[in-house]
């Protein structure tokens, strides 16, 4: 009896220690919050409750409120320094600084430059700084009161030493993922109490299946990179969250914001139940790489207008060496999205790929889709075009010099622009029916409905979303990475500018906006695409022929959506 | 009728022949390590040029860096060592117990039982993911360190060699333990697992393998950057730099060396365990 | 057994009754949670339309209806069954093959036998990228390899006809290590009294190896056969970093394709259905499998 009862109480006992180091759960700890509200044209301010007079109340200007300086410093427990030469207010909060000079309408946050709509300025001797800017620059929130004309700013010390966490899953890598990486470090630096925290995945179908994984785990992101399929596919779940009272609640987005969208891009955001779901944020479309210097040495003298300019091109940029061994081809094709491209050029041609429903496959027969997809095959036949199906082994084979032209996204730039060569950008030949591209890139979606993530943490992925959206932010990403800026007024602003004058050709992906096709919004897609992938694979490898080939296609697309 | 010079000299050519084709061999077989050592080694616009250079004229070191600035691989090891570890110790532990059982101790419906543990077997690793994935869901260890050890806490394959041990063990050690007083837990630990070592190393080698290589599991059940493991890792690094050969080759080298150093170590006692153990009968 | 036990006989049955239980508890109830009750769980799930975040549709047996009719499903069943085919007598031919060579009183035996050994010890996804750079059509070292001897270029991974035969000349080069120990193992064990006789009797090498050694290490062969098919079945991770199931589907696997389908469409309940499906295609190739060798298999 006896060993068997000491392997009892030793298994009791490790149980026991098991289950308390478990057990503990810290409690929501009561966060201590400082309320301020301030009346427009009134000289009071409130504290927690308790008014005092001011000598100067709050006003408005440019449409931002302007509250005094040191009431809304000292309400926040804030420490103000002021440098009478420079006439500049420095307010210093835990780690944070903020320096605001009298007129100037450019602050400084933690080292970072914010653009202020209505700088500091004195009235009546008295210092007035934008509330919304100096409040959220220090991570406390602010609410506007249209009836009573107030302003209520909350704030607590604990929501800056426990961030709002936004996790923000997307696919940006290199390059890319650098210029992301930089603009959420500036975001979280001038928003304090908010933390967004990065994870980059290898690729789109990588981040998609690892989003279904999570989702199918209860345990989603807050943010994530997705494409129009994907999203309808998360969709069907609960966890995805509609946008709309973001949009129109306190710290929205004005009908003017609204309209300086792209409208193209901002109509993108919704899906097939007419639901706003995703912020346009990281657009592309398809464009023309090509190789300046092999086309100089082949005496042509521009990229292709047209695609049987295209292909002529290809002819007369192949070549072999004195053994018959080829050493380049006009272009290389194949692992750069080939259904995206597809779609691009059945379009150019005139054809449609589903209807308006998207129920119906509408490529089968068409004769645009077989004029489109005969025409990569003959110069896949002739070897003008190098077919390279490996993950990126068309764009390996532009850098390497053995193709004159790739097709891919504007976003290759920063993989393409490695002065081996001059480089040059257009946009994509036009069919015969006109010019068409394929808008890509994803959009940015919010699983707000999903039960881990409280209301702190949402307003700040919102707050991430809006800020990023922005024309400024959107004009630094458009010029580091080559992706369509999201609002018109991006392209006034000083860094697009300079960024198109040094390289007009960048404008590229830009000119195209008004051809972009936009892929179906619907869950189906997203196996279509495969099957589309799949059905190009089998015509391109010569197993079947164009017309039996887009049969089969369509066939497959069909059974897909067609349920 | 061929001389006795005829014929040793036919033995001779035969020896001649069977080193040369078991070298061709070796050297197909072992080629490719000698290529991602090789390929490592060679600056990036180099490894795409035909033919292929067999030597690297231009050996460069700067791959490993790039690749070792790619993600925290001390950390990625870190984890797949923990991992590996504590579900060979666990399940090494729960194995003996239970061989120890199945073997030596005579208890109601052990044949039941056992052949409920045999028909186990039968179950491939693919038909249990999908409920596997929900039951970690639902016990709330998704993206946690158990989700990744505990599923391997137990082995029937281990059960069942340590039982083969066990069995071969007289009846009279047993016995006089007895009367020198040893309880069954004593005598398991004391006697027993000494006795079963060469099994037990053999296991413990087979199982930190299977963990250390693990891939499809732990893509489904972690989520977090810092509970990657190895092999999850590389693959992530591949996807994000597909072209990048020389970088690539650089990673895969640093990620297999730890393990074929460790093996070069045990790798008697594993040989040993695989040829050795019950396979007939 | 109707005599009665004196009270010191029944205390040691409880005793026993205990102990094995208790010992036995921690491995059961590990294979009981995470492979006894997934059976069931998934058996459950395949009756169901669900992407398990909210919808959860009672289908019956209506994936199984669509299972059953489809092309994909049955396509990635025949491709599997063609890897099988493929690789299975390939590896044990090779490694036996190596087994035998290597056990002709060669020295060195220890360093030749670890260099066959190490593609079996090293992680998939870093052997498989480093073939994934060998196959590689335009510089990679097999159509370099080609050229040399004069032979035409493979597309190898990048073409539906060979991308399965390339899939088992990598699977083959990394599992024929295991199997190698094995026939060395049990060649060792291959009584010498037996060989000499044979040769005494006047049989050449070749006779000797067929009527005596071949029976004599039968027991193993089944052994690697059987290992071999199951992880055929199970294969997984070169589809996933070598070809992601392509070109067109040619290397799509049941086990890729059971991933794909839950992972990639959130279609849990059809996958499910595809799970049950591979189990009892595994189930019937084994019984099969024993079948067709049980006679030949001499056990000694």
């Amino acid at each position: 009896m006896l060993n068997a009862r000491r392997l009892v109480a030793v298994v009791l006992a490790l149980l026991v220690a098991f289950t308390s180091v478990l057990a503990v759960v810290p409690g929501a700890k009561a966060e201590s919050i400082t309320t301020i509200e301030v009346y427009i044209g009134k000289n009071t301010g409130t504290v927690n409750g308790k008014t005092t007079t001011l000598e100067q109340g709050a006003v408005i200007k440019n449409g931002r409120t302007l509250v005094p300086l040191r009431f809304i410093t000292d309400a926040m427990g804030a420490t103000l320094a002021w440098d009478a030469a420079t006439k500049t207010a420095n307010i210093t909060l835990a780690d944070n600084k903020i320096a605001l000079t009298i007129d100037n309408a450019v602050a400084k946050v933690n080292d970072y430059d914010v653009a202020l709509d209505a700088p500091a300025t004195i009235i009546n001797g008295k210092t007035v700084v934008p509330v919304r800017f100096v409040a959220e620059s220090m991570g406390a929130t602010t609410a506007w009161d249209a009836a009573l004309k107030k302003v209520t700013v909350q704030f607590s010390m604990d929501w800056l030493t426990n961030k709002a966490v936004v996790p923000f899953w997307e696919a940006m890598n290199s390059a890319l993922g650098k210029s992301m990486a930089d603009l959420t470090k500036e975001f979280n630096a001038t928003h304090p109490s908010m933390e967004v925290q990065l994870l980059p995945v290898a690729s789109y179908g990588a981040l998609s299946t690892k989003i279904i994984g999570a989702l199918a785990a209860k345990d989603p992101p807050l943010l994530a990179q997705a494409y129009e399929n994907d999203a309808a596919q998360y969709g069907t779940g609960f966890q995805l969250s509609t946008l709309d009272s973001y949009i129109n609640g306190p710290n929205g987005l004005s009908k003017a914001e609204i309209a300086d969208f792209f409208p193209v891009l901002w109509d993108d955001g919704k899906l097939a139940d007419g639901k706003r779901y995703m912020m346009p944020a990281v657009k592309s479309d398809i464009v023309l790489w090509y190789n300046k210097d092999m086309f100089t040495a082949a005496g042509i003298t521009h990229p292709p207008a047209t695609w049987q300019e295209f292909a002529d091109d290809c002819a007369k940029l192949t070549k072999t060496d004195d053994k018959g061994n080829q050493i380049q081809w006009g272009a290389s094709f194949g692992s750069s999205g080939p259904q995206d491209l597809w779609v691009s050029m059945v379009s150019a041609y005139g054809g449609r790929i589903l209807n308006d429903t998207y129920d119906d496959v509408l490529f089968g027969s068409s004769n645009a889709a077989k004029a489109a997809t005969q025409l990569f095959f003959d110069l896949d036949t002739k070897k003008y075009m190098h077919y390279a199906p490996g993950s990126y082994a068309d764009e390996a084979d532009f850098n390497a010099g053995k193709a004159a032209m790739y097709l891919a996204t504007v976003v290759s730039r920063t993989y393409v622009d490695l002065g081996k060569f001059t480089l040059g950008e257009a946009p994509l030949p036009a069919g015969p029916a006109g010019k068409a591209t394929a808008l890509m890139g994803g959009n940015v979606v919010m699983f707000g409905n999903a039960p881990k993530y409280t209301q702190r943490q949402k307003d700040a992925g919102w707050a991430f979303l809006k800020w990023f959206t922005s024309p400024h932010p959107q004009a630094v990403w458009a010029a580091q990475t080559g992706y369509l800026p999201a609002r018109q007024s991006s392209l006034k602003d000083p860094v697009l500018v300079a960024a198109y004058a040094d390289n007009p050709e960048k404008r590229a992906g830009l000119d195209q906006l008004n051809d972009l096709v936009i892929e179906p919004p619907v869950a189906g897609w997203s196996a279509s695409r495969s099957k589309i992938a799949s059905g190009l694979q089998a015509i391109y490898l010569g197993k079947v022929t164009v017309a039996a080939g887009l049969l089969k296609m369509a066939q497959d697309v069909q059974a897909i959506i067609h349920k | 009728m061929t001389t006795m010079r005829q014929s040793v000299f036919w033995n001779k050519v035969n020896r001649v022949l069977l080193y040369l084709v078991i070298a061709i061999l070796f050297i197909v077989v072992v080629f490719p390590f000698y290529w991602m050592i090789v390929t490592s080694l060679q600056p990036q616009d180099v490894v795409m040029n035909v033919p292929p250079e067999l030597w690297p004229r231009h050996a460069t070191f700067q791959n490993y860096i790039d690749a070792w600035k790619f993600a925290p691989w001390l950390r990625y090891f870190g984890n797949t060592l923990f991992v590996a570890v504590a579900s060979t110790l666990i399940s090494l532990a729960t194995s003996s117990l239970a061989a120890f059982a199945f073997a030596c101790i005579d208890f109601k419906g052990k044949e039941a039982l056992f052949n409920l543990v045999l028909s186990v077997m039968m179950i491939p690793a693919a038909t249990t993911l999908i409920p596997n994935f929900l039951i970690i869901r639902t016990l709330g260890w998704y993206d946690t360190f158990y989700a990744l050890i505990i599923p391997f806490a137990a082995s029937v394959f281990g059960i069942f060699l340590l039982r083969q041990y066990f069995m071969s063990m007289p009846k009279e050690l047993w016995e006089a333990a007895q009367i020198d007083g040893a309880s069954r837990l004593r005598y398991f630990r004391s006697i027993a697992l000494p006795l079963a070592k060469p099994a037990i190393v053999t296991i413990a080698i087979n199982s930190f393998l299977g963990s250390w290589t693990s891939f499809l599991w732990p893509t489904v059940v972690t989520q977090s950057q810092n509970k990657q493991l190895i092999e999850v890792a590389l693959n992530t690094f591949l996807g994000d730099n597909s072209q990048q050969w020389a970088q690539l080759a650089a990673a895969s080298v640093f990620t297999t060396i730890p393990i074929v150093i460790l093996f070069f170590f045990v790798q008697r006692q594993f040989i040993e365990g695989i040829g050795g153990g019950g396979i007939k009968g | 057994m109707d005599s009665k036990l004196t009270p010191a006989q029944r205390k040691k049955v409880i005793r026993d009754n205990v102990a094995g239980w208790l010992f036995t508890f921690p491995s059961t109830l590990v294979l009981f949670v995470f492979t006894f009750l997934p059976a069931f769980v998934v058996i459950f799930l395949s009756l169901f339309d669900t992407n398990l975040v909210g919808k959860m549709d009672f289908v019956g047996l209506g994936n199984f209806r669509e299972l059953l009719g489809s092309g994909d499903f049955w396509g990635s069943v025949l491709r599997t069954l063609y890897f099988a085919a493929g690789s299975v007598p390939v590896a044990v031919a090779v490694s036996l093959l190596i087994a035998v060579l290597l056990n002709a009183k060669v020295r060195g035996r220890t360093f030749w036998r670890m260099g066959f050994f190490i593609p079996y010890i090293t992680p998939l996804v870093a052997t498989s990228i480093i073939w994934l750079y060998i196959f590689n059509p335009g510089f990679g070292m097999l159509n370099a390899a080609l050229h040399f001897v004069g032979l035409p270029p493979s597309r190898w991974l990048s073409d539906t006809v060979s991308a399965m035969p390339a899939m088992i000349l990598y699977s083959t080069w990394h599992d024929i290590g295991f199997a190698v120990i094995i026939f060395m193992a049990a060649l060792s064990k291959v009584p010498t009294e037996l060989l000499e006789a044979a040769q005494i009797d006047g049989a050449s090498g070749w006779r000797t190896f067929w009527h005596v050694t071949w029976p004599m290490i039968s027991p193993s062969t089944y052994f690697v056969v059987i290992i071999y098919t199951i992880s055929a079945f199970k294969m997984y991770t070169q589809v996933a970093v070598l070809t992601q199931g392509g070109p067109v589907d040619s290397t799509t696997t049941t086990g890729y394709y059971l991933y794909q389908q839950a992972f990639g469409q959130m279609r849990f309940g059809y996958a499910s259905a595809v799970s049950i499906g591979l189990f009892v295609i595994i189930f019937l190739l084994t019984m099969l499998q024993r079948k067709v060798t049980g006679r030949k298999v001499f056990y000694g």
